[in-house]
């Protein structure tokens, strides 16, 4: 059953739509007075920007610390960690809700996109927010996390065994985007058998052009996962278990049980907020550590390496490189005189990058740096919620490639990465070569 | 000398249990559960490896006047070079 632009309304909101899509709106308001000073050309959907995103970022942060970029109708951009952490902590001032935006469309990526009826857990400000955000960090706070390491271990093992005794795979494809959705599933007690289904939906929609065959297949897969989300839910309001669904719906929200249509939200939240950004850090450590063998053979002879290095690959490879936020209160950034209504994209990447807290090695990738204090999960109170989930499947996927195909190489004339950068990036493809192993494991 | 959690800028980021799990403790929800708790002689560098690890800036290490303690001592306690 097809829901004609929801699968789209869907992406837009968790800020993976249009992938590849015209934009319109590239300086069609160039402003030029004394207020929007300094101008900073940045503009996250060019061609510039996506041949090479830390370059752009590098020169951007050496322009200015906030400036003002003319393209997409105008807009206030942040380059460094100080005032990309006030703007964050501060939602009463720089809100990740619709207000200023045209109807039915969302701030969190600039221009606006539209979005139609439903709001994600991301788009809501205090009071809202916190009655959602309580349940769900519940279900995702390290604790529980920690207890899924039985099922994030066998999920990743058995993606291996599907192609360790063929000497080649394609690590997205095979292995890095399946890993999230099938740990997903474990976590959501939704059934395991359509996994495959889970991982090609958003992985299609995001790696390939809007309106190809391959997108169209993502984008029906989506639209597909949005039913199973709201059969379920429907399934569990008429006869309630002891699952995740079950447990949201049985949560107090303003002395009544959560509503249906906000766990059918959050369910959906679950699914399309982990899989392609958890798949896109693996990827592209695995992509550095086979560009870098020195670091891949010191990860494997310090295995304890691993709980720094994430943090560093994180920083250096943030799935999210960037997220907007309105101003809906007048304020002053940096000697920026922002008012109500305009628009503020935070450059994650480029805080990631920021000297000031990071040092003179900040764009080097340095596996034991200590404290590593990276926006990857972004600042304030919308923290990715999944981060510590993120962590712990990034870990586990890094780890068994390391114990069992230690010899892979990238098959670089193969690699893809996704059509877009504007927000998510990452590969479409990622093929490599190793010797073939065995299903056998230590 | 005492730890300080700013509970409204703590986000549940947890680096600070993951880097030193036995000093600061979490709440159901994930959020550092240990305002206001003495920190022990032994248990200092840790501590100050665990406030140096938040990307918030949401704990401080006081001393006994209620003083905090400023980056470059956390750094000192926790072991780490100047930079």
């Amino acid at each position: 059953m097809l829901r004609p632009g929801l699968v789209a309304e869907n992406l837009r909101m968790i800020g993976l739509y249009p992938p590849g899509g015209a934009v319109s709106g590239d300086l069609d308001a160039v402003v030029d007075d004394e207020r929007h000073q300094p101008i900073v050309d940045f503009d996250h959907h060019s061609h510039e920007y996506w041949l090479d995103i830390e370059g752009y970022v590098d020169r951007a942060r050496r322009t200015a610390r906030v400036g003002w970029s003319n393209h997409h109708g105008g807009f206030w951009v942040v380059t460094r960690a100080e005032e990309a952490k006030w703007v964050a902590q501060h939602p009463e001032i720089f809100s990740s809700g619709r207000s200023h935006a045209p109807d039915g469309h969302t701030n969190l990526n600039i221009p606006p996109s539209m979005v139609g009826r439903k709001e994600l857990l991301e788009e809501l400000d205090a009071p809202e927010h916190g009655k959602y955000r309580g349940p769900v960090n519940v279900e995702l706070a390290p604790r529980r996390v920690q207890e899924l390491a039985p099922e994030i271990e066998r999920s990743v093992a058995f993606l291996i065994d599907r192609f360790i005794d063929r000497g080649e795979c394609d690590f997205v494809e095979d292995l890095t985007s399946p890993a999230s959705a099938l740990v997903t599933l474990e976590l959501l007690d939704f059934p395991i058998d359509d996994w495959e289904r889970y991982a090609a939906a958003f992985h299609n929609m995001i790696g390939n052009d809007a309106g190809t065959p391959g997108w169209q297949h993502g984008a029906e897969l989506v639209q597909w996962i949005d039913g199973q989300c709201r059969e379920t839910v429907a399934a569990r309001v008429a006869q309630p278990t002891s699952d995740l669904t079950s447990r949201f719906l049985a949560r107090d929200v303003d002395g009544c049980p959560m509503a249906p249509e906000r766990v059918e939200m959050l369910l959906f939240h679950f699914i399309g907020g982990g899989t392609e950004t958890t798949g896109s850090l693996t990827a592209s450590a695995l992509k550095y550590l086979a560009e870098h063998p020195d670091e891949r053979r010191r990860l494997i002879d310090e295995p304890e390496l691993l709980e720094s290095a994430t943090e560093e690959f994180l920083r250096c490879f943030p799935p999210a490189k960037a997220h907007a936020r309105v101003v809906v209160q007048d304020t002053e950034l940096a000697g920026c005189d922002m008012r109500v209504g305009e628009k503020v994209l935070l450059s994650w990447l480029s805080v990631n990058r920021d000297e000031e807290v990071f040092g003179d090695d900040s764009t080097q990738v340095v596996l034991d740096r200590f404290p590593n204090r990276h926006s990857s999960f972004s600042y304030g109170p919308h923290r990715c919620p999944g981060s510590h989930l993120a962590r712990d499947i990034f870990k586990e996927t890094v780890r068994q490639v390391l114990d069992r195909l230690p010899d892979y190489e990238i098959v670089v004339a193969g690699v893809t990465r996704f059509p877009k950068q504007d927000m998510l990036g990452g590969y479409s493809h990622l093929p490599a070569v190793f010797p073939v192993g065995s299903k056998e494991r230590s | 000398v005492k730890i300080r959690v700013d509970t409204d800028i703590c986000s549940g980021q947890a680096r600070c249990n993951a880097t030193a799990p036995h000093v600061f403790v979490l709440n159901e929800e994930g959020y550092n559960d240990t305002d206001d708790t003495e920190v022990s002689e032994a248990d200092l560098a840790d501590a100050s490896r665990g406030a140096l690890a938040c990307p918030e800036g949401a704990i401080t290490i006081v001393d006994a006047d209620g003083t905090p303690l400023s980056e470059a001592e956390l750094r000192r306690l926790a072991g780490l070079e100047q930079r």
